[in-house]
């Protein structure tokens, strides 16, 4: 969060340098006064005027590493080699702050017109051990659709899965997002940063993202010569679960490196009542990133990561027809429940690895053009097991294997206030199911081709802001599917879809304290191979799911407004408003037929096109009414119809509030950043359902306490953080709508976690 | 060495990587856990013609609807009843009655009468553990009366839960392996 200017005036003369600058808070342009400077190296500092300003005067030349801090807000850490008078500016990133993070200083590229908010490294640091779904639950207009405490996919402004992109580094995750029980593969200790997009996302990442991007972004390497890193070590009493993962990063002679390692274990989770048998994880990750930069002007990223997870399912969740669908859903505590506690992980469970090789090459033509050149492959492999008769559980019932190919080569142009971006981009995904499986495939095996042409073009006038955009894709697709009949065949498919998108943008800073936002886009996405050809039988939910090979694209039109608001020295307000029409929305619907089978009759549930409908609010405010004291809330509502059949769109978050109260102390010596923390969340009952849609009526609304205490200790260059957080303080027994396994068991119970990280 | 020229390298690298593999290796998997059929073999006590239930649906979850063959059977006459199943999407047929044999403790038939059938259906078999299984039942049937049996294979129950090992379902879980409708003629 910062970036720096430097404007090497006059003569370098030792010990008479001086260095300035301004201390902001990511808000919107926010100077903030009484920021500290602290040059570790000297001992020394100095702190910021009402205008956010400072000078520091008669320094020597010199390496120095710079602290910045400000109360409520996250310090910051920069390496400086100071050779002239140079001007610092720093964003430094507020602690209660989920509003909106324009970043204010260096060369970064606004999107003029999204609505987007960020995570960054203090939140990620608070939450680390969470998966990635989870740590983004508290941004307004964000949900969780869950399949259990284990799988979780974010949900944004109604809309998940194929609909809205997922971006690791940049890159599309091409990971097999088939259905609710597919959770992302990507470890969030990777990020410096988690950034939500709401509208339709800079169509230079492509997919089809008709309801907002996640991207997981992280950060470059510092330009400090010196080793520095951090190890953390969090542990969720929920599930007993034990997270270690450890950051190393330097600036070599040779290239710019940082390594991070990822370890998680945890066993069954806990209701207030009982353990929920089998919902253990184990997660090994490990990340790899390299910079280089040849003669100032060609610089050279590569990153690879690997990704690696297996996890159980509730046992009592695995059902294998209606009549045990109703038998498990009336029951007090699920099937297969133990009274002890396991790490054990039995079937049904998951195991999925996933490699992800980037590289990207910018090169300048000139101080305002560059060629960009990215190449990312990406391996993944899915691996589902079974309870399964006759020795097969170790067997997989599932076994893909997808791989995805990724060039993008792009033109840009900086100059004046306008951006010009100019790109062409081809993706190759295969698709194969792995022999041995002894089931006949969910999904068939496919080939994709996706050549794409996108343009962007972005002006910055005074204090208007201006993007439009627009991309086209053209998809080929070749799908191998087996017959159900007898004896089996293979039959080959063939589609051919083209796929246009645009998108306009407005950006007004009304007033300093008053920024409006507008965005309007239109995607047409082409459907999934799975709304096409899946075939077979749902666990979970005892219903037969049939692809729709007749499926046609679906068109989205979506405009989202934000307005942000500084009402007084005090107090913040964000608003975030938004109407989507989707034609020909693609849904899963319960068919006239039910298919009587050896194990019984099962629903049947077809992929059927409607026109819908999405509208809803988000709004976050943020008070400071005393100097120690900060309060935030978010609240949020989405509303889905299907206006051709005039009735509710099945699986919409329900209104949701949340709020929090935290106290935050001076700094005490080598004592810093004691923090108490105390919030709610109150989630309504989903109402706008009719009782034919679901198996079950949607759960009643509830509401969950937490709080967390927290602080950090430092000494010469070194900081030891520690904050003891308790999530569902009350221990309160619920359900959730969007959880798949709310039809089985109830949620986990209370969870105390420790979290502890030294960084140096 | 240019920017373009390092491009173009690096992208008939990869691409000779994955160009290279058609996907024309499609395989058909063998479908190894399904049950296609359900025999029911009835043979009076003290002699007389058998009769076959039987349920056969050789696609499986498939959209071709499975057939089902019910029968009539003798008032005031006593059957012993044997179970067999197959897999005949696979040829030779395999036979799976084997498979839950091997694994009597892990698996349980319950019977199930509706809609005024005069028939009791009892345990004439046992696990290694001395609780029932299913494979062997008799069918004493009572008078002339008409109605649905309803034969269920459960994996995984629960058999020392209430009632289960005297057949009755309510308590067991597990999952289900099979379940199955026969209309059945007493006469």
């Amino acid at each position: 969060m910062l970036g720096f200017f430097y404007g090497q005036s006059g003569q370098a003369q030792d010990c008479s340098l001086t260095l300035s600058g301004m201390v902001f808070d990511n808000s919107p342009d926010y100077p903030l006064a009484f920021a500290n400077i602290y040059i570790e190296e000297i001992g020394e500092g100095g702190s910021t005027n009402d205008d956010g300003r400072f000078e520091l005067k008669g320094l020597c030349a010199g390496d120095y590493h710079l602290s910045i801090s400000h109360l409520g807000c996250h310090p910051e850490r920069v390496f400086l080699e100071l050779r002239g008078d140079t001007i610092l500016n720093i964003a430094l990133e507020h602690q209660a702050a989920l509003l909106e993070s324009v970043e204010v200083v260096g060369q970064q590229q606004r999107n003029a017109g999204q609505s987007q908010e960020t995570l960054g490294k203090q939140a990620l640091e608070q939450g680390a051990g969470q998966n990635l779904a989870n740590l983004i639950e508290n941004i307004a207009g964000l949900s969780v659709i869950r399949n259990g405490s284990g799988v979780a996919k974010p949900v944004i402004h109604g809309l998940t899965g194929n609909r809205i992109a997922i971006l690791n580094n940049g890159i599309i995750q091409a990971g097999q997002q088939w259905g609710v029980d597919h959770a992302p593969e990507i470890d969030p200790f990777t990020a410096d940063k988690i950034r939500v997009v709401k509208g339709v996302e800079s169509l230079a990442y492509g997919g089809n993202t008709l309801g907002g991007a996640v991207l997981v972004e992280p950060g470059n390497i510092p330009q400090d010569p010196h080793l520095h890193g951090a190890a953390q070590y969090v542990f969720g009493s929920n599930g007993r679960q034990h997270t270690v993962s450890t950051r190393l990063e330097k600036k070599g002679s040779w290239a710019d490196w940082r390594v991070i390692g990822t370890f998680k274990q945890g066993g069954d989770h806990h209701t207030p009542d009982y353990f929920l048998r089998n919902t253990g994880v184990r997660e090994r990750n490990v990340a790899l990133q390299l910079q280089k930069t040849i003669q100032e002007d060609w610089f050279h990223t590569l990153y690879y990561s690997y990704f690696n997870t297996e996890l159980g399912i509730l046992r009592g969740a695995h059902i294998a027809n209606t009549t045990d669908l109703d038998a498990a859903i009336g029951r007090q505590e699920p099937f297969f429940t133990q009274p002890d506690f396991s790490y054990e992980l039995e079937e049904p469970r998951q195991r999925v690895q996933h490699h992800l090789l980037k590289y990207k090459s910018k090169y300048y033509l000139e101080a305002n053009r560059s060629l960009e050149f990215t190449y990312a492959g990406q391996l993944n492999r899915r691996e589902e097991f079974d309870v399964r008769r006759g020795d097969r559980s170790d067997q997989a019932a599932l076994d893909l294997a997808l791989q995805s190919h990724f060039f993008d080569l792009n033109w840009q142009d900086e100059s004046g206030h306008a951006t010009k971006k100019l790109g062409m981009q081809y993706r190759f995904n295969e698709n194969d199911n792995q022999p041995g499986t002894g089931v006949l495939p969910l999904i068939p095996d496919y080939n994709s081709h996706l050549p794409a042409l996108y343009f962007i073009w972005q002006l910055h006038h005074d204090r208007q802001s201006f993007q439009l955009g627009g991309r086209y894709d053209f998809v080929a697709m070749e799908v191998a599917t087996i017959t159900q009949d007898l004896p089996r065949r293979v039959e080959r498919f063939s589609h051919r879809f083209h796929n246009y998108s645009a998108s306009a943008g407005w950006q007004y800073r009304i007033s300093k304290t008053w920024l409006s936002k507008f965005n309007i886009g239109a995607v047409r996405r082409s459907p999934e191979v799975n709304e096409l050809y899946s075939q077979g039988l749902h666990q979970g939910v005892a219903s037969i799911e049939e692809g729709n090979a007749a499926l046609e694209p679906e068109l989205s039109v979506k405009g989202i407004w934000t307005n942000s608001l500084q009402l007084a020295d005090d107090l913040w307000l964000e608003a975030t408003a938004y109407y989507q029409l989707v034609s020909d929305f693609i849904f899963l619907e319960p068919q006239e037929e039910t298919r009587l089978t050896i194990r019984g009759a099962f629903p049947v549930f077809g992929y059927q096109q409607t026109n819908a409908r999405l509208a809803g609010v988000d709004v976050s405010a943020r008070y400071e009414w005393a100097t120690h004291w900060h309060w935030q809330a978010q609240y949020a509502m989405v509303r889905g119809y299907d206006r051709s059949r005039e009735q509710p769109l099945v699986y919409m978050p329900s209104d949701r509030i949340q709020s929090e109260v935290s106290w935050q102390g001076d700094d005490v010596k080598k004592f810093t950043e004691p923090k108490v923390t105390l919030g709610g969340r109150y989630v309504f009952e989903q109402t706008r359902l009719l009782s034919t849609q679901d198996f079950l009526a949607p759960p009643p609304a509830y509401f969950l306490l937490d709080a967390s205490v927290g602080g950090a200790l430092s000494w010469s260059g070194n900081t030891l953080h520690l904050s003891i957080q308790v999530r569902n303080m009350l221990n309160e027994r619920y359900r959730d709508y969007l959880n798949r396994l709310r039809y089985y068991a109830d949620e986990e119970g209370r969870n105390v976690r420790v979290n502890v990280r030294v960084e140096f | 060495m240019s920017l373009h020229k390092f491009s173009v390298l690096a992208f008939l690298t990869v691409a000779t990587v994955f160009f290279s593999c058609e996907d024309d290796d499609v395989f058909v998997p063998v479908v190894e856990e399904l049950i296609t059929t359900l025999t029911v073999e009835l043979t009076p006590q003290g002699g007389g013609d058998v009769v076959s239930l039987v349920f056969s649906d050789p696609d499986g979850d498939g959209a071709i609807a499975p057939t089902i063959t019910g029968g009539t059977l003798a008032a005031n006459t006593t059957y012993d009843a044997a179970i067999t199943l197959l897999n005949e999407s696979e040829t030779p047929a395999e036979d799976i009655t084997e498979e839950i044999e091997e694994e009597q403790e892990e698996h349980q038939f319950f019977f199930s009468i509706t809609g005024g059938l005069d028939l009791v259906v009892s345990y004439a078999d046992q696990d290694a553990d001395g609780n029932p299984l299913g494979l062997a039942t008799t069918y004493a049937c009572g008078a002339s009366s008409s109605g649905d049996l309803t034969v269920i294979l459960r994996h995984e129950p629960s058999k020392d839960a209430v009632g289960v090992k005297d057949g009755d379902i309510t308590n067991a879980g597990g999952e289900t392996d099979i379940e199955v409708v026969f209309p059945i003629t007493i006469q």
